[in-house]
């Protein structure tokens, strides 16, 4: 689903990718671990190209996201083919992102209507599905600064999920969370990935890891220093970073 | 705090001292010299005079009357001429202050100047605020666009028309005057100056210009054949240098020197130099 | 009516001339032209202006430049320069009866103030825009918008809320700069009452019926922009407080017989 090669990326004189190469297959859950500046959200980032590659490829589901080949070349796309794929992509932010000034089933229908070109009757039925989904019905016609943390986060993941994508992308869903918060949307997140999505998630919640992900990809300094399932790579690490690493946050 | 209050107290009583001791100072009357033997006039009683020099204010954008000189700050034309020969007369010197034409009178009143020459007409309104010497008889013109196309011969055409026109002017209340025996009202457009006005009649937003008639000729004559002027002086009046009311002195010695400039020819020759031998006060 | 205040000082105010000329027909006509042009030129201006501002931000460098340079000339100027540049000067050079007849005074006020407004509404607009959290932008995109479509749907509807104050100043300024309009012959509230001065002197008294209407104008639009901001704040944390909301609330409480508000 999820081919990434050889990606580097540069933000200035700091290089912060310096050449990733990994896969993901088809309902595979993917966990990306590492220290801040270690280059995960940035790859997160490249893969819906919400940032930039200076090299390398990354395609999803066959099809490079953000750019075409011309004769052999690569070229920026055009903004409608980028946004066309990007709709195929979910993405949960860190910091949730809800759009402030629309409810909750605002914040999910607004995509699905003015992307996908949903009729608001249809847009609406699909909105309380998504909310029930997450366990907010009730929630439905709340504004997102009436809503605990957790509650916003979870009408993120749903606003993701209205668009059907193939791909879900999740940056530290629960850091910003109060830790009383952090079950209900790792709940959630743990449903989506028993229905088979495909998910690459960057987090620090090492429980989860160890439940879900069928992989835990431990990320250092732009470069991919080890890849085993969760287990393995918990228990036993067989790097001194992946070692270094881990017992600071166990 | 007290000691704060204090200094603040003292330095307001010393400021306040001095705008008063200025303030005295601007109402000085002790003669000071001034004018010596040379003026036949006797300007010793005229306190408007004493430091020797006639102030005067104009609107000085109204050619040929006031105007400056291209690219100069040098007032120059019929009424600047009349004024210098009148100074001469009363052996002072001479002093212009370019003042917007509405607001002449009200600055007049409160002391910008002594005495206003500006193409002015003598009208019952401004009689009850400010005393006049009449010097010239001046009709109106109305300027139209070359050929005439809306065929203007006098104010009975200008009904339905655009007239452009400056604020404050007798031509303004002419028009409004007209309006009254028009089925169709006068659109009267209204400006700061009349360069303005004229500049819009030139541009094809009004039909007509409304002036002073040596203004109106003055204008068309500069246009390059854009425009030009009716034929037909309306409604010929007395012009005046206006004085306040309390001014008598001035008001004296000013005729005095306007007739003696009459008398001894002055008057008239400026008159023909300035091309408009038939305004003399009749 | 002359009232010595002392031997120093004779005030003299005419409080007739107020009142004759408060609603006298000449100033309600240029009240309303003030107004009629004020507002279409603050329309004219905000749709304008957020549109250059949109196509500064964007990463199109022919929008961005073509922004830039607009806001440069417009805001550079001064507007009575532009009125006549604009005015008279186009009229000057388009020697054409089709386009001099068509290009009035009120339609060129209304234009060249419009267009004058839009620079200063770019630059209130293009700070609005960079206010909003760039994470808004991320969400968006993600989401598969375009980004014409996350400005018109999620940015510039929060942008709106930071711009509304500046743009309240920006309509008052507007407001007071039609004074200078007399410049190509409009007669408007200060110029309505200029002429009348020059006819009876009594600039004080008239000069008041100006200022008052101003205030006037001022006052009541203060008060809408209030309740404007009040309404784009749903949604927020903090919602201001507007004197007519406090109005509202007092008066419910009372009816609830609650002793507090």
């Amino acid at each position: 689903m999820v081919r990434i090669e050889d990606a580097h990326k540069r933000f200035g004189e700091l290089e912060v990718l310096r050449g990733v190469t990994t896969n993901v297959a088809r309902g595979e859950v993917v966990v990306l671990l590492g220290a801040s500046g270690s280059g995960k959200t940035t790859l997160l980032r490249c893969i819906n190209h919400l940032d930039k590659l200076d090299d390398g490829r990354i395609y999803v589901d066959g099809e490079l996201v953000g750019y075409r080949e011309v004769k052999g070349k690569i070229v920026e796309d055009k903004e409608s083919a980028i946004a066309r794929k990007r709709a195929q992509i979910g993405m949960v932010f860190q910091r949730f992102n809800l759009f402030p000034h629309l409810t909750a089933i605002g914040n999910v229908i607004e995509a699905p209507m003015r992307v996908k070109k949903m009729p608001k009757a249809a847009a609406q039925e699909l909105g309380r599905e998504q909310l029930e989904k997450v366990g907010l019905s009730d929630k439905i016609d709340e504004h997102p600064n009436k809503l605990s943390g957790g509650q916003q986060q979870r009408v993120a993941i749903a606003r993701a999920l209205a668009m059907q994508p193939k791909l879900m992308l999740f940056d530290e869903p629960t850091s910003a969370l109060d830790p009383e918060l952090v079950g209900e949307v790792l709940d959630v997140m743990k449903e989506l990935a028993r229905d088979g999505m495909t998910m690459i998630v960057v987090t620090h919640e090492i429980g989860f890891a160890r439940e879900v992900a069928d992989r835990v990809v431990f990320m250092d300094e732009g470069v991919i220093v080890e890849d085993a399932p969760p287990r393995e790579l918990i228990e036993s690490p067989k790097h001194e970073r992946t070692k270094a690493f881990l017992s600071r946050i166990l | 705090m007290p000691r704060l209050f204090r200094t603040f107290l003292t330095l307001c009583l010393v400021a306040l001292a001095a705008a008063l001791v200025f303030a005295a100072c601007g109402d000085d009357d002790d003669d000071n010299g001034g004018n010596g033997g040379g003026g036949d006039i006797d300007i010793s009683g005229v306190p408007e005079l004493d430091d020797g020099v006639l102030n005067v204010g104009s609107d000085i954008a109204y050619a040929p009357f006031e105007f400056y000189e291209e690219g100069t700050t040098t007032p120059d034309g019929l009424d600047i001429d009349l004024a210098e020969a009148i100074a001469v007369a009363l052996d002072v010197d001479i002093e212009f202050q370019n003042t917007g034409f509405d607001g002449i009178i009200p600055a007049l009143e409160v002391d910008d100047f002594d005495v206003l020459i500006s193409a002015m007409t003598i009208t019952d309104e401004r009689s009850e605020v400010i005393d006049f010497v009449p010097y010239i008889t001046v009709g109106t013109g109305i300027v139209v666009p070359t050929g005439n196309p809306d065929g203007i011969a006098g104010l009975d055409d200008l009904c339905g028309k655009t007239v452009a026109v400056q604020v404050g002017t007798i031509q303004f209340d002419m028009l409004e005057a007209q309006n009254d025996s028009c089925d169709d009202d006068v659109n009267i457009v209204v400006f700061d100056t009349n360069p303005l006005a004229v500049e819009d009649l030139r541009t094809g937003g009004s039909d007509a210009n409304f002036s002073d008639y040596p203004v109106a000729a003055e204008d068309a004559a500069i246009s390059g054949g854009d425009l030009e002027v009716v034929d037909t002086q309306i409604a010929p009046e007395p012009y005046g240098l206006g004085v306040r009311k309390t001014s008598t002195e001035l008001n004296a010695v000013l005729d005095e020197a306007l007739q003696a400039i009459i008398d001894d020819g002055t008057y008239q020759q400026i008159l023909d130099d300035w091309d408009l031998p038939d305004i003399a006060l009749n | 009516m002359i009232a010595p205040m002392s031997e120093l000082l004779a005030i003299r105010y005419d409080f007739d001339v107020v009142w004759d000329f408060l609603f006298d027909p000449i100033v309600l006509e240029a009240l309303w032209e003030t107004m009629k042009i004020s507002t279409l030129a603050m329309v004219g201006g905000v749709v304008l202006g957020i549109v250059l501002a949109v196509m500064r931000v964007s990463r199109n460098p022919v929008a961005s430049t073509a922004s830039g340079l607009y806001v440069w000339f417009w805001r550079g100027t001064p507007v009575i320069l532009q009125l006549l540049m604009f005015f008279f000067g186009l009229k000057q050079v388009i020697d054409e009866d089709i386009f001099r007849d068509n290009w009035t005074r009120f339609r060129a006020a209304v234009v060249i103030f419009a267009f004058n407004e839009a620079a200063y509404m770019a630059e209130i607009g293009r700070a609005g825009i960079l206010s909003v959290d760039p994470g808004q932008m991320d969400a968006a995109k993600s989401l598969g918008m375009t980004n014409l479509q996350a400005m018109r749907r999620i940015i510039l509807p929060q942008a709106i809320r930071v711009m509304i104050p500046p743009t309240g100043n920006e309509f008052i300024a507007l407001l007071k700069n039609t004074s200078v309009l007399f410049a190509i012959g409009i007669v408007e509230l200060t110029n309505a009452a200029r002429i009348q001065a020059a006819r009876n002197f009594k600039i004080m008294e008239l000069y008041s019926v100006a200022a008052f209407w101003y205030l006037m104008i001022v006052t009541v639009f203060s008060i809408g922009q209030a309740e404007l901001e009040r309404r784009f704040a749903a949604g927020e944390r903090d919602q201001p407080q507007t004197l007519f909301s406090r109005m509202t609330r007092v008066v419910g409480a009372s009816r609830r017989g609650e002793g507090k508000f």
